[in-house]
């Protein structure tokens, strides 16, 4: 029982600050004190959203961004995943292909924005990859991580049952990386949004960034607001949808 | 050659497992570590030896490297006369840390079908019914669908067990098996342990620094001495079949042979 | 600890630093000395830059300092935030902007297309030869590429598409900044450019691309096209500035007036658009600068933003053109 008023007066008190300061935002706007061009009142902003999710307008970008993330993370995360565990558990190839990675890794993805259009033009294919190199990294790195640093109690077992190689990597190993694993691909997830919606946003026609920008260009501020907002939205459930897969996936890492 | 203590079912002379001229040196830190030196042993099929020594005497670097588990530097251990490099088939190596050991993602009966590869036709049912049997053996009948971070560290080790039996293997090397449960639990798995070699079948090797164990468990003891570790002498045990937790332990040939290598250990610290 | 102090120094000059650019300049509230003007690097605003080299701005007692930007709906932002005086612009952008409430007002012409005797006006479509494309109604499920989407360009490109019986809603905008739009077609990014001089005429001649319409002549010749653009509040606190302003901008106009096909006004685009001049003989003459804002065409303007969704059409039209007027 006391725990359940815990956890209420916990989410109460985060809840009543963020409204708070929307309500000191409102008061701003109406007196002035903030350049009414460039922010329109919180109120205006919540009616301009209620009344762009009621009209099904957001879908078509929704599902475009959604789409070109989606495409471009889960490849980086099976890529990622099948290639960290190749480095890790191979010498050989990490030898191999590790400098390439390290040149390629510290470059500010967005940076390789200009080229990847150049090379690939500005429609969907461009964007997919964008995201692809953005998001591999983080779960490489972690996976090659996890593999090396693996304990080696497991991988005896393995040795001891005499699994073969495929067995001891995707039964063993794979598993046993997962929490590290999936660390990396939390921040895989945000970092792909990040770029595809920069992507869009700087070669129009489809998605959120493209609609925002739109909106800025016409000067309709609200509207602006509003897929930020949308946007904000769409991070938020994205990093919940992860939470509950990770939680079913690695419901006994707290627990070893 | 040492003679040894038969158990209930007759054993045959020749030796199943044997070590000859083991050595290992590591290095670390720049400098060589030896920490086994010319180990030769023989055990044959269906014995129970243990293996005692001073701490840091290298007794679990040589169960790795019988296990297949670690390369020898010198010497090289045979199991049916043929030589092996890695873990072979009919041997099973139990953890000491047996609960970082145990998977937690699987549930305790799909922990134990580790031990053994069903072939994909093989019916589900037939892996469950073998893994209920030793889950059974062990006392967990009920507990193939916890997990082993649910259970208390006897259960774990017993799992690990049923796991290791699973498999079915002819000799089954144990690295002191019961040194981190509470002293009741280990009675009951080293009479646990001693039913089950006693049903046949198993060539088991123990190591373990607790001489009253090696004792109470054993057909044969060799002691290792301090690093470099080696082998000192071994020593049959007169103790009869079958043996009883507490009477056992009163018995005068127990307290004899335990006298016996209480003072050869102290001595050699 | 030595580290630790430099740190610290280093902070502190950070924060002045950054206060510094924050806090209003201690001048007094008259009239400015220097001016920071966001501009598009085309020739529109050649008579700018000649007002600077010429230092009839000097004259006046003014430094101008120019900062380069894609477009007007980039600028103004920038305008109404305080980090430009003042923005060369299209029209289209500004009528927007002063439609949602932004307080800018036009304070100086600065291009129109003329009445097309004298070739494409500076302003037209260029496609690669040999795809078939020939007019507004060919570009159905192409792309074409425009500076800043829902400007001048875009909402003429829709009129011209429009005009050629083509659907405009099947044409892909893409926005492309105009010295990079001739690189986009070449590299096949997008299929058709709306480009401006010096980066539309430079290419005549070249067999790979191809001019196909000037959409500005063919929908409303004369079109007054980009002005110069201020807040309301600095017009208020600046007027003389203001005047001083126009009188250099309108000698730089008498200067490149009379250079129009000149190497002399080559060699100041040259300048500032960074086309080496051997390049820039290939330009077309330039159209001469109009000497005031054309209110009428800015109405005609309007009147096609209401048709193409960029004005409500229960704007108030008359009261816009007032409010943005000079």
């Amino acid at each position: 029982m006391n725990g359940a008023r815990e956890q209420f007066r916990s989410t109460a008190l985060g809840l009543v600050f963020i409204a708070s300061w929307i309500a000191t935002l409102e008061i701003a706007v109406r007196q002035q004190w903030v350049n009414r061009a460039f922010s329109p009142f919180p109120s205006q902003i919540a009616g301009q959203l209620s009344e762009m999710l009621g009209s099904a307008h957001v879908l078509e970008p929704l599902a475009s961004t959604v789409g070109l993330l989606g495409a471009g993370y889960l490849s980086a995360c099976l890529v990622g995943v099948l290639l960290g565990l190749l480095m890790g558990y191979n010498r050989n190839a990490y030898h191999l292909l590790e400098p390439s990675l390290e040149m390629l890794r510290p470059i500010p993805k967005p940076a390789l924005l200009p080229p990847l259009i150049l090379l690939l033009g500005l429609g969907a294919p461009m964007k997919i990859v964008i995201v692809f190199l953005g998001a591999v990294f983080p779960v490489l790195i972690n996976t090659i991580q996890g593999v090396r640093f693996a304990d080696p109690v497991l991988l005896d077992v393995a040795r001891t049952f005499r699994r073969g190689v495929l067995g001891t990597v995707f039964r063993v190993i794979l598993p046993a990386c997962l929490p590290l694993i999936l660390a990396g691909m939390r921040v895989s997830l945000g970092l792909g949004l990040v770029l595809v919606v920069l992507a869009e946003m700087l070669t129009g026609a489809h998605g959120l960034g493209a609609q925002l920008v739109d909106a800025q260009r016409a000067f309709r501020v609200q509207e602006m607001y509003a897929w930020t907002v949308i946007l904000a939205g769409l991070g938020l459930a994205l990093a919940l949808i992860f939470d509950w897969v990770e939680a079913r996936l690695i419901f006994w890492s707290s627990r070893r | 050659m040492a003679r040894t203590a038969a158990g209930p079912a007759a054993v045959p002379h020749s030796a199943l497992l044997s070590l000859d001229g083991l050595g290992k040196t590591f290095a670390a830190a720049g400098a060589e570590v030896e920490a086994i030196r010319r180990v030769d042993l023989s055990v044959a099929a269906g014995e129970f030896v243990s293996i005692v020594g001073p701490s840091g005497c290298g007794k679990s670097t040589l169960l790795q490297i019988v296990a297949g588990l670690l390369a020898p530097s010198a010497g090289e251990v045979r199991l049916d006369g043929r030589p092996i490099s890695e873990p072979p088939e009919g041997m099973v190596y139990l953890f000491q840390q047996y609960s970082r050991s145990l998977f937690p993602w699987l549930t305790v009966e799909e922990n134990v079908a580790f031990g053994f590869r069903h072939a994909r036709d093989s019916s589900r049912r037939a892996a469950a019914s073998r893994c209920a049997r030793y889950l059974g053996m062990v006392g967990l009948a009920d507990f193939g669908a916890r997990y082993p971070w649910q259970l208390s560290g006897g259960m774990q080790q017993r799992v690990a067990i049923a796991r290791a039996l699973a498999a079915q293997p002819r000799v089954l090397l144990m690295d002191e098996p019961f040194s981190s449960v509470d002293a009741l639990t280990r009675l009951e798995l080293q009479g646990l342990i001693l039913d089950l070699w006693a049903r046949g079948k198993l060539t088991v090797l123990l190591v373990t620094h607790d001489v009253e164990e090696a004792v109470y468990l054993s057909g044969r003891i060799a002691l290792l001495s301090k690093r470099p570790g080696r082998l000192v002498e071994v020593f049959p045990n007169p103790l009869p079949h079958p043996r009883r937790p507490v009477e056992s332990r009163e018995d005068a040939r127990f307290l004899a042979l335990r006298h016996e290598l209480l003072s050869r250990l102290l001595a050699s610290e | 600890m030595k580290a630790l102090r430099v740190a610290r120094v280093l902070a502190m000059a950070t924060v002045l630093a950054m206060l510094g650019t924050v806090l209003p300049s201690s001048a007094p509230a008259q009239e400015k000395a220097s001016l920071k003007v966001s501009i598009i690097p085309i020739v529109d605003v050649a008579p700018l830059f000649a007002a600077v080299k010429e230092g009839y701005f000097k004259e006046q007692g003014l430094e101008v300092d120019t900062a380069p930007t894609t477009g007007g709906a980039v600028g103004l932002p920038g305008l109404v935030a305080g980090a430009y005086d003042i923005v060369f612009t299209n029209v289209v952008s500004t009528v927007q902007a002063r439609a949602q409430g932004l307080p800018v007002r036009i304070i100086a012409p600065a291009s129109a297309v003329g009445d097309g005797s004298q070739g494409p006006g500076g302003a037209g479509i260029l496609v690669r030869s040999g795809e078939g494309l020939k007019s507004g109604a060919d570009l159905a499920g192409k792309s074409l590429a425009v500076n800043t989407q829902k400007n001048i360009i875009w909402l003429y490109a829709r009129a011209w598409i429009q005009k050629a019986g083509g659907d405009p809603s099947k044409v892909t905008f893409r926005e492309v900044p105009f010295p990079q739009m001739i690189d986009a077609l070449r590299g096949k990014r997008v299929d058709a450019v709306f480009a401006v001089d010096p980066f539309l005429t430079i290419v005549k001649g070249d067999p790979g691309l191809e001019f196909i319409g000037s959409p500005y002549l063919l929908v409303q010749p004369k079109l007054a096209v980009a002005q110069y653009v201020a807040t309301d509040e600095f017009i208020k606190k600046h007027p003389e500035t203001i005047r001083r302003f126009n009188a250099a901008l309108q000698k730089g106009i008498e200067w490149v007036s009379r250079r129009l096909n000149t190497g002399e006004l080559r060699e100041l685009l040259s300048g500032y658009t960074r086309i080496k001049p051997p390049l820039l003989e290939k330009m077309s003459p330039v159209v001469d600068p109009p000497r005031t804002v054309d209110l009428d065409s800015i109405r005609k303007t309007m009147a096609l933003m209401k048709e193409h969704g960029l004005l409500a059409s229960s704007a108030n039209t008359e009261a816009l053109l007032a409010a943005i007027a000079p």
